[in-house]
């Protein structure tokens, strides 16, 4: 087996109960949502979605995946590994991005599921939209994993600055936080210029009772994508250089 | 075999290596000696690649440090590396995953040798149960250098007798596989050490054969250790 799928295994493993919990629940809130849609109208949609606030979760698990290897102290035998330091590192994200998109799946499989319940009887569905079908897939597999990636990418940043810089670790990570979404904020503008040639998802349905059909920004989503998977590519470099035991 | 040029490391102000040069020869044994902050773990793990020197150079077989150093070293670092939620086995799998040259049939030995079961969860180990799976860690695979740091922590004193004559003799790796050895106790490596390198305060105190120094001092290992390390 290729070292880097044996270090995502044993990853996994490592953080089997924690994945297990964020899908069983994920999960058990959808079943639970679907089981009261007769009676509870559109709250039962926002309740179904709400385990997509669980991206913000995803920089915590990646931040306590390094933190519990120093603790354990098992990053003796990982950095004494023959393989390049950012496949420890990338191992670590793909892991946590799977957990991420289990969590993606399983919510958006059952807005799937309440809204062809709505569309049987004749129901509304997320405020009169009639989104619904391959669209609730691609929109929110794509807003979901560009925020995902935006938010793992400064949770990678922040961990390679631990790295480089070993005094005040918390004051460091706040400021590495605050610079990562300042230098995001800052090339939004511009760049979305140029990505907006790529154009939008523009939706055969109606849309909060807009006679236009809804157009996506697919700009922007890509933009917050290739910015995070851009601070990934920095925190795994500053990692791969920089990490030690202490 | 290794090359240590000025060697330096400082961690937050203070100096743990301070500029020691040295050769470690290939095929045999050396100690490491000195007492606790002088500056022995710190050389095992700038050589293992898990730390990087402030200063001065380092070559593995002609080779800088990096991956391709990792690839021929074993490291027995002094804390206990393993995953506590894997089985033995599991973990030894981990590791032959990354090391070419493997020998699971040596490793079965070791592990009878041992008296550690492969299907056992490590975090059930006891700490001398964990220091001699880092010791079949190390010696299962067919490496070039072996650094153990503080291997016999842990194990009971006639275990450790039995375990050292096993390993630099019987499951030792070829005659050009060099091993490198700190501990405190001295008088139980003594007969398997070939060169002495005694540390104090991270420089140098005292080195060479370790035969060449008994006889010109006439006093064993331990002796020169309490008169030019303590």
């Amino acid at each position: 087996m290729r070292p880097f799928a044996v270090l995502y295994l044993k990853e996994f493993k490592d953080n089997l109960n924690t994945v297990a919990l964020l899908w069983v629940a994920t999960f058990a809130i959808g079943l639970y949502a679907i089981s009261q849609q007769a009676e509870a109208g559109i709250w039962v949609s926002i309740l179904a979605a709400s385990p997509y606030m669980g991206v913000l979760i995803l920089p915590f698990l990646l931040a306590q995946s390094f933190a519990s290897e120093i603790k354990a102290q098992t990053n003796y035998q990982l950095l004494a590994l023959p393989i390049a330091r950012w496949q420890v590192g990338l191992s670590k994200v793909a892991v946590v991005v799977t957990a991420g998109s289990g969590i993606w799946l399983f919510t958006t499989g059952a807005i799937h599921w309440l809204a062809i319940g709505f569309d049987e009887s004749d129901m509304t569905f997320l405020q009169g939209s009639k989104l619904q079908g391959i669209d609730i897939w691609v929109l929110s597999g794509l807003g979901y994993h560009a925020f995902a990636l935006l938010l793992l990418g400064i949770a990678c940043v922040m961990e390679g600055a631990k790295q480089y810089i070993k005094k005040r670790r918390r004051l460091l990570g706040l400021g590495v936080f605050i610079a990562c979404f300042w230098v995001y904020f800052k090339f939004t503008g511009e760049l979305s210029i140029d990505l907006g040639d790529l154009g939008v998802y523009s939706l055969e349905s109606e849309f909060l009772h807009s006679d236009e059909p809804m157009q996506a920004p697919i700009a922007g989503l890509l933009y917050t994508a290739v910015m995070g998977i851009g601070f990934i590519a920095i925190g795994l470099g500053l990692y791969d250089r920089f990490a030690e035991v202490d | 075999m290794i090359e240590i040029e000025n060697l330096q490391k400082k961690y937050a102000g203070n100096w743990a290596l301070r500029g020691i040069s040295l050769q470690i020869a290939a095929g045999k044994v050396t100690g490491i000696l000195g007492e606790n902050g002088s500056g022995k773990s710190t050389l095992f793990k700038i050589l293992a690649g898990v730390v990087r020197p402030s200063g001065g150079h380092v070559s593995i077989r002609g080779e800088s440090l990096g991956v391709n150093t990792r690839r021929q070293t074993a490291y027995l670092p002094e804390v206990d590396p393993f995953y506590n939620w894997m089985q033995v086995g599991e973990q030894l799998q981990f590791l032959a995953s990354f090391y070419a040259g493997w020998d699971w049939n040596k490793t079965d030995e070791l592990l009878q040798f041992m008296g550690i079961s492969k299907d056992v969860r490590i975090g059930t180990l006891s700490k001398g149960q964990k220091a001699r799976l880092k010791v079949i860690s190390g010696f299962c695979w067919s490496n070039n250098l072996v650094l153990m740091d503080e291997p016999f922590n842990g194990i009971d004193p006639p275990s450790r007798k039995k375990i050292l004559q096993a390993v630099f003799g019987e499951f030792r790796y070829g005659e050009q596989q060099a091993i490198v050895i700190s501990t405190h106790l001295v008088s139980e490596v003594e007969e398997f050490i070939d060169d002495v390198v005694y540390l104090r305060d991270g420089e140098i105190a005292l080195m060479g054969s370790a035969q060449t120094l008994r006889e010109q001092r006439s006093q064993s290992l331990s002796d020169i250790f309490a008169e030019v390390v303590a």
